[in-house]
């Protein structure tokens, strides 16, 4: 008999599972967010837990499914980093449905609410299976139910600019399905396998070997595009303003923050445990991955400079986000992949903080988005906009805000790099300063003086923070100060987890 | 070009300033023949017709480059079903020589889809289930998807398909229906045993539910398959097979005692929880099928 709580992991996917299907019979919304909340609770409490036992020994466990363990059956996996990133997103999830639970009442017609907290325990089901998994099918079947529902929360807003949204979201998203399954059949024909170690023993001998040689490359291109897609790497990321921009407050920040980092999570663990850094590093991988992390840094300020609708800039600076993320895995050392799960927080904690502000301080405005018709917005909702404020200046990278530890870290990262120094070095300061020059004036025209949604016949009005929005503002903005100021333990536990990997 | 930026700059500093939003209106329209997405140079050479045929262009050559990698890297993979592939190793041995011992289902890949890789199919019903809740989300009839002309649509449907038209379709369905039915449950419950199980079985049984509405109409599936039937058969499917694997994963992962055996293999009450989760899985897949078809053609059950 194993210690109980290996069998969290197992017990948090299932709880999730479950709840979805007994939501879906559920006739009131209200309910059916009262499930969603619990069962994100229970699980945040268990990935605490989890966390707490797998941290304080330094260690981490397999969890078989079922009597047959690896390579016959299909496995669990967890250690500190698992256990960290699942808290993360449960406590994340939580405040973005919280602090976007006033627009999801207002969006979604009253008979589908309870389809749309369906589709957020089945999320939170397949973020949790896509972090544990230790079998890469298991992890291609989540990739599908992430995918569905991902897209049935856009859709749930059922107006014209969601569904077309929605469309070139499904389609790009299942293009990035289906090159990662045709690299897994690649994949399973040279190896033999499916589970995670001994996938990593096969082609490590193959690599000995050198057998396969043109199948692995490309096989290794295949997986890296298709993720890529899905989470919306810089010229694959056409769909992301659209599908992140038009959808509600609580989607928005959930699929920002989180399920783009689902993808990009099992990317990592797939380059660590099938194959290792160094074998991804002579595959040229992570050139590519570091050239295009570095581009989307650059086009996707660029690209939020020009947009003048608040969530389609803050979805643009996603965009720019993900680049900071894949421009650490690009540098290809220890400390650059440290640096890209440190940013995969600190990011789902300050999106999230972005997105339920701008749902809160458009509320102000009659749910008007443009920046021009927000001024004074913050003025009219105060804890809004002092989120916005702390999730923009991380962004810019201001100290004590989580987004300067990311580029402290990567900046430290990139000086151990190969050739990527110097690259690396002025592309953050460039980003940084097109960051700026984006999240400065908008926090500026929502603190400014008076109001110009008159001029559409919009009266402002003020707007309190009900307790929900403001539970959810100040729990995601102390995470993003707390990330920002004592971020040593955070580290500690990132690079303690990528070494047991 | 120094207008340009200098116009750009304006424009910059007066959003910055907050004074004012003068983009002019553009219908989408003028938006597309102005091509704002192509440097000005493109625009000179390419007239729109061009521009179109170099996209029809690029994307057969993208597809073309694609299939060429792709067929080229199969020339590089060990020949299919050769002797000493990668794939002939511990895997695939176990499964074949000690799938019947240790599951009990003579059908190999049902022991295992079901119980060696059951969290995978446990999955994929999922998928299934959130497939349909989907299109229940996008197609179910509300206020905001369907109009009068809809509705009125949909009334003159129900009036063709009211009149005694249809009495060849209505009699071929009688005959075959029982035989439908029949073969369907024969697959669900033979899944261990024979070729077939949970997903064929159910998509035998939706399709034969779709043929039985095609032939008399949503008034007479409704007398045993409505919403309400349809949610209460949908969850128990599922919180049956959920169930039964939290248990056979609980206990298998933990090394305690489980009350499920593998029977004599041959027989139809063998293989432990192969032959009740497939005829979850062969509800829950009966109800998905149906469903879809109802809510594409009706927006209703």
């Amino acid at each position: 008999m194993r210690p109980f709580y290996e069998n969290l992991p197992f017990l948090c996917i299932f709880l999730a599972m479950l709840a979805g299907i007994t939501t879906s019979i559920l006739h009131s919304g209200k309910w059916a967010m009262r499930i969603s909340i619990t069962v994100l609770t229970v699980v945040g409490a268990a990935s605490a837990w989890l966390l707490y036992a797998t941290a304080s020994q330094n260690t981490y466990f397999v969890y078989a499914m079922g009597k047959f363990p690896s390579p016959w059956g299909n496995e669990l996996r967890a250690g500190p980093l698992e256990a960290g990133l699942a808290l993360v997103f449960c406590i994340v999830m939580a405040c973005s449905l919280l602090g976007g639970l006033q627009d999801i009442f207002e969006d979604i017609l009253p008979g589908k609410q309870n389809l749309y907290f369906v589709m957020m325990d089945m999320l939170l089901a397949s973020l949790l299976s896509m972090l544990y998994t230790n079998d890469i099918f298991t992890g291609y079947v989540f990739i599908e139910i992430n995918t569905i529902a991902a897209c049935a929360i856009v859709m749930a807003k059922d107006n014209n600019q969601t569904l077309v949204a929605t469309m070139r979201y499904l389609v790009m998203s299942l293009l990035g399905s289906g090159l990662f399954l045709i690299s897994l059949a690649l994949l399973y024909s040279i190896t033999g396998h499916l589970l995670m170690p001994q996938l990593g023993e096969s082609i490590h001998s193959l690599f000995v070997g050198g057998l396969y040689n043109e199948p692995l490359t490309v096989l290794v291109g295949l997986m890296v595009l298709g993720l890529a897609i899905k989470s919306a790497l810089f010229p694959f990321h056409s769909w992301l303003p659209d599908a992140h921009g038009s959808s509600t407050t609580a989607s928005s920040a959930i699929l920002s923050g989180l399920v783009l980092k689902g993808y990009i999570v099992l990317l990592i663990k797939i380059f660590y445990r099938v194959f290792n850094i160094s074998e991804v590093r002579s595959l040229k991988v992570t050139n590519v991955l570091f050239v295009l992390g570095a581009l989307a840094m650059i086009m996707g300020s660029v690209k939020a400079l020009q947009e003048g609708h608040s969530k389609r800039m803050v979805a643009y600076s996603s965009v720019a986000q993900i680049g900071y993320i894949y421009l650490g895995l690009g540098l290809g050392i220890e400390a650059g992949v440290v640096a890209a799960v440190f940013q995969i927080i600190a990011h789902a904690f300050t999106k999230p903080l972005l997105f339920v502000s701008v749902g809160a301080l458009s509320s102000t405005a009659g749910h008007e988005k443009k920046w021009y018709y927000l001024r004074g917005a913050g003025r009219r909702c105060k804890l809004a906009g002092i989120g916005f404020t702390v999730g923009g200046l991380s962004m810019v990278g201001i100290p004590l805000l989580a987004g300067f530890v990311t580029k402290l870290y990567l900046a430290q990262g990139a000086t151990l790099a190969a050739w990527q120094t110097i690259t690396a070095l002025a592309v953050l300061a460039v980003s940084s300063v097109l960051n700026a020059m984006y999240y400065i004036p908008a926090i500026v025209q929502i603190w400014s003086s008076g109001s110009t949604c008159q001029e559409i016949g919009i009266e402002p009005k003020v707007r309190r923070a009900d307790p929900a929005l403001a539970v959810s503002i100040l729990v995601l903005g102390a995470g993003v100060i707390l990330l920002g100021v004592c971020y040593r333990p955070v580290v500690s536990v990132i690079s303690a987890g990528l070494a047991l990997l | 070009m120094t207008k340009n930026i200098k116009e750009q700059w304006r424009q910059f500093a007066a959003w910055v300033n907050g004074v004012e939003n003068d983009e002019p209106v553009v219908t989408p329209e003028e938006k597309r023949a102005a091509r704002p997405h192509l440097p000005g140079f493109v625009h000179r050479v390419l007239s729109e017709k061009n521009e179109l045929r170099l996209y029809h262009a690029f994307s057969a050559v993208m597809c073309l480059v694609f299939t060429g990698t792709l067929l080229l890297t199969v020339l590089f993979l060990p020949t299919f079903g050769g002797a000493g592939n990668p794939t002939e190793n511990e895997v695939m041995e176990r499964y074949v020589e000690k799938g019947i011992e240790e599951v009990g289902a003579t059908n190999l890949i049902s022991n295992i889809i079901l119980v060696y890789r059951g969290f995978d199919t446990f999955g994929e019903s999922c998928v299934l289930f959130l497939a349909a809740t989907c299109v229940m989300i996008l197609l179910r009839k509300d206020e905001k998807n369907t109009t009068a002309y809809d509705l009125a649509e949909r009334a003159e449907d129900a009036e063709i398909e009211s009149e005694e038209n249809t009495t060849v379709l209505r009699s071929v369905v009688r005959m075959l229906m029982p035989v439908i039915l029949l073969f369907g449950v024969y697959v669900l419950l033979n899944g261990h045993l024979s070729p077939g199980g949970g997903f064929s079985g159910g998509a035998i049984l939706g399709a034969g539910l779709i043929l039985f509405e095609n032939a008399f109409g949503l008034e007479k599936v409704r007398r045993f398959m409505s919403e309400h039937v349809y949610h209460i058969i949908k969850v128990a499917a599922l919180y049956f097979y959920g169930f039964t694997m939290i248990y056979v994963f609980f206990t298998g992962a933990n090394d305690l005692h489980s009350i499920i055996g593998t029977g004599i293999p041959g027989m139809i009450f063998s293989a432990g929880v192969i032959m009740p989760i497939n005829v979850a899985v062969g509800l829950e897949v009966a109800c998905t099928m149906y469903a879809f078809y109802a809510f594409f053609s009706k927006g209703e059950l």
